[in-house]
């Protein structure tokens, strides 16, 4: 492999990168609610792709890739998230007023969507904020059209019966009803 | 209106909040620099796992110090021990550089970077393709004289051609939490190990409302590393990580980081004793 074909795929997945970062910490943030976890998913799944950019390049759809890894990735961190909860009396006591603070600052939509599970939460994005198709974000999550369906149908239902969201849904325009 | 349109019309709703919500400063995402940086390690580990080691030298010539003991059962980092330079794969095995030791409970433990040598693959999506040989470090942990971590390493960090240490980023500093265990399995603590950039100056861990200090070491590799050592029923399980350069200035952190060696899942508890090296 030459050295000047090594420098082009880097340079090509440079301007991949430039490209496709804001997209994908748009959708991380809504994933995680937090700017500084997306920020550290969007790098792990970038550098993940950096990694397989020989084969990921070569795909007909690098985004399909990228976007599996962004899901992936945020699945197992919030499961290693999970296992440190489980021993809320390690954590440092400064930790818990951060996480207070953070909580605060989310916006009423954001806190509606973590009362989400992760699954359902990640459908909802992927369809109604990527506006990706029931059949891609199914092959995205490995699991099943019906099922991506109703995942969609039920985090919608429940984002519907949230009465801090109420507004949102009655029949006015949207520009208005969000001011907060 | 049906329930399609309601569908419809909420989902467009949604939309538009969603946009709302993500119209936001701070959502600039991670530095293009950063990311390579992180997908090139991500990419040196990988060509390291899957090529084939041929070449272990043990390393005998590391000797265990043991270090006073701080309150009875904490440990204390070792200076770095003048091991010599990492020399050319073609000429040998580069020597092991001891990070740090110590004395758990009346045993003494010491954390090696051990080198390896490894066969790189030149594309490691095509098994077929041509290897290279380079040197690949683990970190080693020896408790009592023997190598006790090699079934359960932290990730081999691949050095350059010449043995000598590719640079930390500044801002991403790297952190191995080890278990401090003997060949029986048997548990006395846990040491996180970190490599620095030359320019972090001071490190503090924050664990509850204990705060413990160190001063990075620059070993014989041109490396900078640190290390806390808490003893097996320490409470401070985890905790956050704050670096500093010589100014005093906050050059990163890592918050919620376990302390405990990976190969350990359950937590028994126990006094606060901790005492992290200082």
């Amino acid at each position: 492999m030459s050295a000047d074909h090594n420098r082009g795929q880097e340079a090509e997945f440079r301007d991949y990168v430039l490209a496709r970062r804001g997209a994908l910490m748009r959708t991380a943030y809504l994933l995680t609610g937090d700017p500084g976890q997306a920020e550290d998913l969007v790098q792990t799944t970038l550098a993940k792709a950096y990694a397989a950019w020989r084969r990921v390049r070569t795909r007909e759809n690098p985004d399909a890739y990228v976007a599996r890894a962004l899901i992936n990735a945020h699945i197992s961190e919030r499961r290693r998230r999970r296992v440190r909860e489980w021993f809320p009396g390690t954590l440092p006591d400064q930790a818990a007023a951060d996480r207070t603070d953070a909580v605060a600052d989310r916006s009423v939509l954001l806190a509606a969507l973590a009362g989400l599970p992760p699954g359902q939460r990640a459908v909802v994005v992927l369809r109604f904020w990527e506006d990706r198709s029931e059949t891609a974000v199914a092959d995205l999550l490995g699991c099943s059209v019906g099922s991506v369906r109703s995942q969609a149908w039920r985090g919608l239902a429940k984002l519907r019966q949230n009465p801090e969201l109420s507004r949102l849904f009655d029949r006015e325009p949207v520009t208005e009803r969000m001011e907060r | 209106m049906t329930m399609h349109d309601d569908t419809s019309a909420d989902t467009d709703r949604l939309r538009e909040a969603f946009a709302e919500e993500v119209d936001r400063p701070g959502l600039g995402g991670p530095s293009l620099d950063a990311v390579l940086r992180a997908g090139g390690g991500r990419l040196r580990m990988r060509r390291a796992a899957y090529g084939t080691t041929f070449a272990v030298t043990a390393a005998a010539a590391v000797a265990v110090t043991s270090i006073a003991a701080h309150g009875g059962t904490a440990a204390r980092p070792a200076a770095l021990a003048a091991a010599s330079s990492p020399t050319d794969p073609e000429g040998g095995t580069p020597a092991p550089v001891v990070l740090t030791a110590g004395d758990l409970d009346g045993h003494a433990w010491q954390l090696v970077w051990k080198f390896r040598q490894v066969q790189l693959s030149s594309d490691p999506s095509n098994e077929q393709s041509p290897t290279y040989p380079e040197w690949c470090a683990d970190v080693a942990m020896y408790v009592d004289g023997a190598w006790t971590n090699s079934d359960n390493r932290a990730p081999c960090t691949v050095r350059d051609p010449s043995g000598h240490h590719l640079a930390t980023s500044l801002d991403h500093p790297m952190i191995y939490p080890v278990p401090i265990l003997d060949t029986q399995r048997h548990r006395y603590g846990s040491a996180v190990v970190g490599e620095v950039n030359q320019g972090t100056a001071k490190v503090v861990a924050q664990c509850g409302d204990q705060q413990f200090t160190t001063t990075p070491r620059v070993a014989t590799n041109g490396a900078s590393y640190f290390a806390f050592a808490f003893p097996e029923n320490s409470t401070c399980k985890s905790g956050s990580l704050k670096f500093y350069d010589a100014s005093g200035r906050q050059v990163a952190s890592k918050d919620d980081e376990s302390f405990v060696g990976i190969d350990t899942i359950l937590f028994d508890g126990g006094t606060p004793t901790a005492t992290a090296t200082d």
